[in-house]
C-alpha cells in the first residue's frame, strides 16, 4: 500500500478535484478584486491612444489566432521584423457597429507603435478599440462581478436561510406564508422580473443584484426548509425541546450552525456563480454596469462583432474570464455539495 | 428429508466491490433447503445473512463482484463458475464504488441470464418493508395481474381474460387470508396496512407456484399480533403447497416459531446449523449460546467500564447516589470518596455463572442501598426510605387525559380518558401496538404534546399548568429517551457538546466543572470519556443510545420517559441498555415510564404494566399477572401469545383469535372485532358501551365486560 | 373534486399576487411615470395614471382580464396587439428549445442515473455542468462565430412571404439550439432526471419487481412522468428569462426582444403586459402540473 499524504487523500474523496479547481479560480478572483490593477503596467482607465486594437503580445497567445485577419497580422509581424508588434486598425474602428455582419473591409496595417518601444511596457492581452489594456480591463471587471455577487448573496442567504428555518421549524401557517411568497416569485422569469425593476428604477447594478438575490430566496429557503423537516422527522426538534432549549438556540445552533452551515457555504458559492452569470448578462444587455465602469459583460457588448473582423481578443478574453469565473464558483459549490452528501451518507 | 435437497449451497463466498478492492461479505457458507422445509437463517445485522440470499439472486445494491463456490437449485447451477479466485490480502477491503472490472462482466451477465428464468418463477422473494415493496402508482389488482400474466402457464385453465385473471387473483389473495379480497383489488398500496401488504406480496409470490420462497425479515416492521398470524400463514403454505421457505431474521423468536432447521450466521460465516430443537436446546457454538441467552433472559454481562477502574478516586457514582446523598454518615461518605468499590460481577462471570442483574453492584454499602430480596429487585434505596415513612408516594399522577387528532375529515381519539399512577422509584410499563396512543401519552407527560383535557401531576404539581420558568426546572427533572438516537444526537456536534447542553439551564457552571460532569455522565453509561470528543457518526448504535442516556442523566433527573429506547438496537445491545436502565433505577432511585411494543421486554423492567389499545387503557396490573394464563383482558392475552417465545405451547391460544386487521371501531368496545369472547356470545353490551377501567382485584384494573378468569 | 377546486383556486390567488407584485414594482417606486414620458393628459387618462394607485390597480387588473394591457407609452400602439404580433415566434422558440433540450437531457440523465460511477456517466455530468455554466450570450457568440466563420451562412431576418423550409429552419434553428443547450436548463434537466432515476432505481418496489422478474420499464416510466413534468415546469421561468438574451443576440423579433427594447425605452405598459403574460404561461404550467399529479398519483387525491 502506497502511503498517501493528506492532500492526496483530500483529492481522492468525493468532489476533491472540483473543490481544488474551483478554489484556485475563486482565490484568483478574490485577489484580483482586492488588488485591482495595481500590478499591471496599465490601468483600466488609461487610454493608450496610439495603440488601439493591439493584439496580445504574449507569444503563445499569437498561436491562438485562427481567423484570416489574424494570420495576416502574423504575416505582417514577420515582415516587420522579430519581436516587433504591429497592430491592425480598421478604417471604421470607431464606428459603433464595428465589423458587424459582412463588414469585412480589410484592416490596414498601422505603423509601429512608438510608445511601446519607448516605455518598454507591453499589452500582454492587447488593447481594445479605445486603447485600454485588456488585462487591466479584465482585472477591473473582476471587481465588478465579485462585489455585486456579494450583494446577491447577502439578500438571498440573509433572507432565504431564516425563512427556510422558520418554515421548516414552525411549519403550519408559517410554512404556508413562506410557500406563497416563494411560489409568487417563482412564477416570474428571473431576468424579466429584473427588467421590470430596471424599468421602474434607475438602472443600478446593485439594485438589480438585490432583486436577483430576492429571486433566489425561494431556492435557498426551500432547500433549508426541506432539510429541517427531515431533521424534525428524525425526532431532532422534539429532542431539543426536551432538553429545554430555547427556540432561538434550536434554530440557530442546532438547525443552522451544526446542520446547515455547510449548505450555507455551498449555496454561497452557487449563488455567486449565478450572480456572475446574471451580472455579465445584464451588462451585455446594457442594463448592468455602465461604461466607463468595466464589466466583462459590457466589454463584450462594446466590442460587439469584432470577433468576426479579426479582433478576437476583445471578445475572447472576457468570455473566457466569465466562463472560468462561473465554472470556478460552480465547481467549488458542487464539489462541496458532493462532499457533504458523502459525509452525511456515511 | 426426502431425496436431494431443493437448494444446496456449498462453500459459497461472495465479495463486493470493484477496482481491485473487495469486501468479503459471505465466507464459505454452506446451506441446504429440503423440499417442503422451512429453514431459518439468523444472525445480527451485518452478519451476511441477507447478503447470502440476495447476492445469490443478484438483488443487492452493487451487484456481487466476485463469487466462489456452488449454488444448485433443483440440481441446476445458479452461479456460473468463476474458477478459483485469487484475492490478495491488501485487496480484501471495501472498494470506493461498485465499478466491476471488465474480466468479470461475462460471468455476471451469465448470472443474470440464469436468473431470468428463476426469479419470480422458481424462487420468490418478499422483503422487510412490505408497503414500500409495492409500486405506489398501481392498485393491488394491477400488481396481481402483472404477476399472473407472467406465470399464466403455471395455472391450468387460467383464461387470459381480465375477468379470468381477476378470479384467479382474488382466489390467491383469499388463500393468504385476505378475506376481503374483492374490495382490496382496487386499493392502492398507501391505503392498506403493512400486514395486508405483506400478504399481497406473498400471494403475488404464489402466482408463480414457486418452489422456494425467500422471506427477508418478513415481519420485522409489523406488529406482534400481525407477525404471529403471518408466521402461521407460512406454516400453512408449507403444508398446503409443499413450499420451501427460507426465513431470514435477526429475531430468534420468529425463527424458532416456524423453522425446522436453523443456520446461524456470524461475520459472513455459517457458524452453526442443526434442527431447531437441537440448536435451541443445546447450542454448540458460543455465539449461538449468547444469542439465545440474550433472547431468553437479557442476562448478558454488562460491558466492563472502559476506563481503568483505578483511575481517579472513590466511587464514580457518589454524586448521583441516593444513599450517598441521603442516609450515609460522614465516615461512610469518606469511604465512598476515597476508595473504588469492588464489584462482584467479575468474580461471578469468572465462575461461569451469568451475573444476574440483582447481583451486579459495585458499591461499598450494597446492603444499605440494595433491595430487600431477589423478588423485588427494582426497589431503590429511596423507595426503601419512603417505605419506612409508611406509604408509597405517587410521583406522577395522570387523570382523565384526552387527546383528539384530526386529519382532514377523519379524527380519532389518540388518548381516551387515560388515568394512571406511577409510584416513585418504580417502573410503569406501557405496551401497545402501533397506533395505540402509547407514544402520544409519553409525549404528553413530557409536555411536548398538548392535550385536550385532563391533568398530569408531577409531585402533586400540574405540569400542564406550569409556567415557562417552572417548566425549565421541570425539564431537568423529567427527561426522555427516544427510539432513534440518530435523531437526538446532532450529527454536527461532539458528544460532550451535546451533553453539556443539558447543563446550560443550570446557570453559569465553570468550564472544568462542566467537563467533570460530562465525563461523569459518560462513565455512568460505561462510555469512555474519550468518546466525548467524538461525533455521533463515529459511535456504534449501542454507544449512541448510551450517549442519549447520558444526555438525560446529566441533569440528574427523577423521572425518565423511555419511548422504545431499545427498539432500533440489536438483541445483544438491547440487553446491555436494559441492564443499564435497571442499574440506574437501583442506584439513583429513578422512576421510569417504559413504553414499548414488546411485552417481554417490558416485563424485564416494569413493576406495573398498562396495556393500551386504540387510545384506551384496557388493562393494568402488576407484572406477575402478565402471563398467557394470568391475563384478564382478551387483548392482553393475544399480545402475550403473539410475542415470540421459546415456549411453543403458548401458540395454541392464538388459534382462538380471528385473523382480522385492527380497525378503529366507533362506539362500544374497540377490540370486539378481534375478541373471541365477543365473537362467541355476540353480546350487545360490547357493541354499545365501552367497558370502564375498573378494579377487578387489588392492584389490577381491566376494561372488559367479560374479563377472562385469570390465573 | 374538492382538491381540484382547491388547486384552481390557488392558481387564481397566485395570479392575483403576481399581478399585485408587478404593479407594485412599477407604480410604488419613486418617479412619476407620466413625467418620464411626457405623456399627454389623454394618454395618461387612457392608462388611468390620473387616478389614485389603488384604483389604478383595480382598473389595470380589470383591463388585463379583458386582454387589454393598455397602450405603449412610447408610440401609442396597443400592447395587446404588440404581444399578439411578437408572441407566436417566441412560443415556437420556447417550445422548440424545450423539446430539444428534453430530447438531449432524458437519455443522458437516464444513463447517468443508472450508471453514476461509470466513466461515461462521470463524463456526462462534467460536460453538462460545464456547458450549463456558459452564459447564453457567450454561447451565442461562439455559435455565431463558428457558423459564420466556417459556413458563412446566417439568417437574421425573419423569413417573410411564402413558407420555405430552409430559410425558416436556418432562422429558427440557431436560437432554438442555443436556448436549449445553454441557459443552464439542460444541466438542471440532466442532474434532476439522473437523481430521480437513481431514487427510483434504489426504491424497494423496483427491487421487489426485479425479484418477481417482471418488466421494470413500466414501473420506471410511471414513476418518472411526474418528476419530469415537474422539472419542466420549474424550468419554464428560466427558459423564458433566457429568451431575452437569445433574441437579442440573434436579433430575433419575439417577446424577449420586445421586453428588452421596452426596458431600454422604459415603456412601462409594454413590460408589464409581457411580464403578466409570461407569468400566466408559467402559472398555467404549474396548474397543469398539479392537476396531473392529482390524476396520476393516488396519494395526492386525499
Amino acid at each position: 500500500m502506497k502511503q498517501r499524504g493528506p492532500f492526496r487523500l483530500f483529492l481522492k474523496q468525493p468532489g476533491g478535484w472540483r473543490i481544488l479547481a474551483g478554489g484556485v479560480i475563486v482565490f484568483l478572483l478574490a485577489m484580483a478584486t482586492i488588488t485591482g490593477s495595481a500590478w499591471t503596467s496599465y490601468k483600466s482607465e488609461d487610454l493608450d491612444l496610439e495603440n488601439l486594437l493591439v493584439p496580445p503580445s504574449a507569444g503563445w497567445l499569437k498561436r491562438l489566432m485562427t481567423t484570416e485577419e489574424g494570420l495576416r497580422v502574423q504575416e505582417q509581424n514577420k515582415a516587420g521584423g522579430r519581436g516587433q508588434l504591429n497592430h491592425v486598425r480598421p478604417a471604421n474602428a470607431d464606428d459603433e457597429d464595428l465589423g458587424f455582419l459582412g463588414n469585412d473591409s480589410a484592416p490596414e496595417p498601422a505603423e509601429t507603435p512608438k510608445a511601446t518601444e519607448a516605455t518598454g511596457k507591453t499589452h500582454v492581452l492587447g488593447t481594445d478599440k479605445n486603447g485600454r489594456d485588456m488585462l487591466a480591463l479584465l482585472i477591473a471587471g473582476a471587481r465588478n462581478c465579485f462585489l455585486p455577487g456579494l450583494v446577491t448573496c447577502a439578500f438571498a442567504l440573509g433572507l432565504g436561510v431564516p425563512l427556510g428555518l422558520f418554515a421548516g421549524y414552525y411549519g403550519g401557517r408559517v410554512r404556508k406564508i413562506v410557500g406563497t411568497f416563494n411560489s409568487t416569485i417563482l412564477s416570474l422569469p428571473r431576468l424579466v422580473l429584473i427588467l421590470v425593476v430596471i424599468c421602474a428604477l434607475e438602472p443600478n447594478v446593485y439594485y438589480t443584484m438585490g432583486v436577483l438575490g430576492a429571486t433566489l430566496i425561494p431556492r435557498v429557503s426551500e432547500l433549508i426548509a426541506t432539510r429541517v423537516r427531515i431533521l424534525s422527522n428524525m425526532g431532532f426538534i422534539l429532542a431539543a425541546k426536551e432538553a429545554a432549549l430555547s427556540d432561538f438556540k434550536i434554530l440557530y445552533r442546532h438547525l443552522f450552525w451544526y446542520q446547515n452551515r455547510a449548505v450555507f457555504f455551498i449555496q454561497f458559492s452557487l449563488i455567486m456563480a449565478e450572480s456572475i452569470l446574471v451580472e455579465t448578462t445584464l451588462s451585455y444587455l446594457q442594463f448592468g454596469t455602465k461604461p466607463p465602469e468595466v464589466s466583462w459583460g459590457n466589454i463584450i457588448e462594446g466590442s460587439q462583432m469584432s470577433f468576426f473582423s479579426g479582433f478576437y481578443w476583445i471578445t475572447f478574453f472576457p468570455a473566457v474570464a466569465i466562463i472560468l469565473a462561473i465554472l470556478g464558483f460552480f465547481y467549488l459549490g458542487d464539489g462541496l455539495n458532493a462532499r457533504l452528501a458523502w459525509k452525511e451518507g456515511r | 428429508m426426502l431425496g436431494a435437497p431443493l437448494l444446496s449451497i456449498k462453500d459459497l463466498s461472495i465479495w463486493f466491490g470493484g477496482g481491485g478492492r473487495y469486501l468479503k461479505a459471505v465466507n464459505r457458507a454452506s446451506l441446504e433447503v429440503g423440499r417442503g422445509e422451512i429453514v431459518g437463517l439468523i444472525g445480527q445485522s451485518g452478519s451476511g445473512k441477507t447478503t447470502l440470499a440476495m447476492g445469490l439472486l443478484g438483488l443487492v445494491k452493487g451487484y456481487p463482484g466476485l463469487w466462489e463456490g456452488q449454488a444448485l437449485l433443483d440440481g441446476k447451477s445458479l452461479l456460473p463458475d468463476m474458477g478459483p479466485l485469487i484475492i490478495k490480502k491488501g485487496q480484501d477491503r471495501p472498494g470506493g464504488d461498485f465499478q466491476v472490472e471488465k474480466r468479470y462482466i461475462p460471468y455476471q451477465r451469465a448470472h443474470k441470464r440464469t436468473l431470468k428464468g428463476v426469479l419470480g418463477r422458481d424462487i420468490a422473494t418478499i422483503f422487510q418493508e412490505p408497503k414500500a415493496s409495492l409500486d405506489p402508482f398501481y392498485t393491488v389488482g394491477e400488481h396481481m395481474i402483472e404477476a399472473l400474466e407472467r406465470n399464466l402457464d403455471r395455472h391450468e385453465g387460467g383464461a387470459k381474460t381480465p375477468g379470468g385473471l381477476k378470479g384467479l387473483g382474488v382466489g390467491l389473495l383469499k388463500d393468504v387470508g385476505l378475506v376481503d379480497a374483492e374490495n382490496l383489488w382496487g386499493l392502492h398500496p398507501h391505503e392498506i396496512s403493512g400486514g395486508m401488504a405483506q400478504r399481497v406480496m406473498i400471494s403475488m409470490a404464489l402466482c408463480a407456484k414457486p418452489k422456494l420462497l425467500i422471506a427477508d425479515e418478513p415481519s420485522t416492521s409489523l406488529d406482534v399480533t400481525t407477525q404471529a398470524k403471518l408466521l402461521q400463514l407460512f406454516l400453512r403454505l408449507r403444508d398446503k403447497h409443499g413450499l420451501s421457505i427460507i426465513i431470514i431474521s435477526h429475531d430468534i423468536g420468529v425463527i424458532q416459531e416456524v423453522s425446522t432447521r436453523i443456520y446461524v450466521m456470524h461475520r459472513g460465516s455459517v457458524v452453526e446449523t442443526g434442527t431447531s430443537e437441537h440448536v435451541l436446546s443445546a447450542p454448540k457454538h458460543p455465539y449461538t449460546a449468547s444469542l439465545l441467552d440474550s433472547f431468553s433472559r437479557f442476562g448478558e454481562k454488562l460491558p466492563a467500564p472502559p476506563t481503568d477502574p483505578d483511575a481517579g478516586q472513590g466511587c464514580a457514582y457518589r454524586e448521583m447516589c441516593a444513599a450517598y446523598r441521603g442516609v450515609l454518615n460522614a465516615e461512610q461518605r469518606q469511604q465512598c470518596e476515597k476508595l473504588k468499590p469492588i464489584g462482584q460481577a467479575e468474580s461471578l462471570a469468572a465462575s461461569g455463572v451469568s451475573a444476574g442483574m440483582g447481583d451486579w453492584s459495585k458499591c461499598h454499602y450494597r446492603e444499605t442501598s440494595k433491595a430487600h430480596g431477589p423478588g423485588t429487585p427494582s426497589h431503590s434505596h429511596l423507595e426503601v426510605l419512603m417505605a419506612k415513612e409508611g406509604s408509597e408516594t405517587t410521583l406522577v399522577k395522570v387523570r382523565n387525559l384526552r387527546k383528539r387528532f384530526t386529519q382532514g375529515k377523519r379524527s380519532f381519539l389518540a388518548l381516551n380518558d387515560i388515568s394512571l399512577d406511577i409510584p416513585q422509584g418504580s417502573t410503569y410499563g406501557l405496551v401497545g401496538e402501533s397506533g395505540s396512543g402509547k407514544s402520544t401519552l409519553g409525549l404528553s407527560l413530557m409536555a411536548l404534546q398538548g392535550v385536550d383535557a385532563g391533568t398530569i401531576d408531577y409531585k402533586s404539581e400540574d405540569i400542564l399548568k406550569a409556567g415557562k420558568a417552572r417548566m425549565l426546572v421541570l425539564r431537568r427533572e423529567i427527561r426522555m429517551l427516544f427510539q432513534h438516537p440518530e435523531g437526538v444526537l446532532n450529527s454536527g456536534m461532539t458528544i460532550q457538546d451535546i451533553l453539556a447542553e443539558g447543563l446550560e439551564r443550570e446557570g453559569d457552571i465553570a468550564a472544568d466543572e462542566r467537563r467533570r460532569r460530562v465525563s461523569e455522565a459518560l462513565e455512568q453509561v460505561r462510555l469512555d470519556p474519550v468518546h466525548g470528543a467524538r461525533y455521533p457518526s463515529n459511535l456504534s448504535s449501542g454507544e449512541k443510545q448510551r450517549a442519549t442516556i447520558a444526555r438525560a442523566l446529566i441533569t440528574k433527573p427523577a423521572f425518565l420517559v423511555c419511548d422504545e429506547p431499545v427498539a432500533s438496537l440489536d438483541l445483544a445491545i438491547q440487553s446491555q441498555v436494559m441492564s443499564l436502565l435497571k442499574e440506574f433505577q437501583r442506584h439513583l432511585g429513578l422512576t421510569y415510564l417504559f413504553i414499548s411494543h414488546n411485552l417481554s421486554l417490558v416485563k424485564i423492567l416494569a413493576d406495573r404494566i398498562g396495556v393500551m389499545y386504540m387510545g384506551y387503557l384496557v388493562e393494568e396490573a402488576k407484572v406477575r399477572h402478565f402471563t398467557v394464563a394470568g391475563a384478564r383482558h382478551p387483548y392482553t392475552r393475544l399480545l402475550l401469545a403473539s410475542t415470540p417465545s421459546l415456549d411453543p405451547g403458548i401458540r395454541e391460544v392464538l388459534a382462538h383469535y380471528p385473523d382480522v386487521e385492527p380497525v378503529r371501531l366507533e362506539g362500544g368496545c374497540p377490540f370486539r372485532n378481534r375478541c373471541p369472547v365477543y365473537l362467541a356470545n355476540k353480546s350487545p353490551l360490547c357493541e354499545t358501551t365501552m367497558p370502564p377501567l375498573v378494579d377487578i382485584e387489588v392492584g389490577a384494573r381491566v376494561a372488559c365486560h367479560f374479563p377472562l378468569p385469570g390465573g | 373534486m374538492r382538491i381540484i377546486a382547491k388547486i384552481v383556486g390557488f392558481f387564481a390567488g397566485s395570479m392575483l399576487l403576481v399581478s399585485l407584485l408587478i404593479f407594485a414594482i412599477v407604480h410604488l417606486t419613486p418617479g412619476d411615470i407620466a413625467e418620464i414620458h411626457n405623456l399627454s393628459p389623454s394618454t395618461a387618462h387612457t392608462l388611468h395614471l390620473d387616478r389614485p394607485e389603488a384604483v389604478q390597480y383595480v382598473l389595470w387588473l380589470r383591463d388585463c382580464l379583458m386582454l387589454d394591457f393598455g397602450i405603449s407609452m412610447v408610440n401609442g400602439t396597443k400592447v395587446s396587439a404588440l404581444i399578439a404580433e411578437y408572441a407566436p415566434p417566441t412560443l415556437l422558440l420556447t417550445f422548440g428549445s424545450l423539446f430539444l433540450s428534453l430530447l438531449i437531457a432524458i437519455p443522458l440523465g437516464v444513463y447517468r442515473g443508472l450508471r453514476p460511477v461509470s466513466p461515461l456517466g462521470k463524463f456526462i455530468s462534467l460536460a453538462v455542468y460545464t456547458l450549463s455554466s456558459i452564459p447564453v450570450f457567450v454561447l451565442g457568440y461562439i455559435v455565431l462565430a463558428v457558423v459564420f466563420g466556417f459556413f458563412h451562412f446566417f439568417v437574421t431576418t425573419p423569413p417573410e412571404g411564402e413558407f420555405h423550409f430552409w430559410p425558416w429552419l436556418s432562422y429558427y434553428s440557431l436560437p432554438i439550439g442555443v436556448l436549449a443547450v445553454g441557459n443552464g436548463t439542460i444541466g438542471e434537466f440532466v442532474r434532476f432526471i439522473s437523481l430521480e432515476v437513481q431514487n427510483v432505481n434504489g426504491a424497494m418496489f423496483i427491487k421487489a419487481a426485479r425479484a418477481r422478474g417482471s418488466r421494470l420499464w413500466k414501473h420506471f416510466f410511471r414513476s418518472m412522468i411526474l418528476p419530469i413534468f415537474n422539472i419542466i415546469v420549474t424550468n419554464m421561468a428560466v427558459l423564458l428569462g433566457g429568451l431575452v438574451v437569445v433574441e437579442r443576440i440573434f436579433n430575433f423579433h419575439g417577446l424577449g426582444w420586445l421586453s428588452w427594447e421596452a426596458t431600454l425605452k422604459r415603456d412601462f405598459s409594454v413590460i408589464m403586459g409581457i411580464t403578466l403574460v409570461m407569468a400566466f404561461l408559467i402559472r398555467v404550467f404549474m396548474l397543469a402540473n398539479d392537476l396531473l399529479a392529482v390524476w396520476l398519483d393516488p396519494r395526492m387525491r386525499e
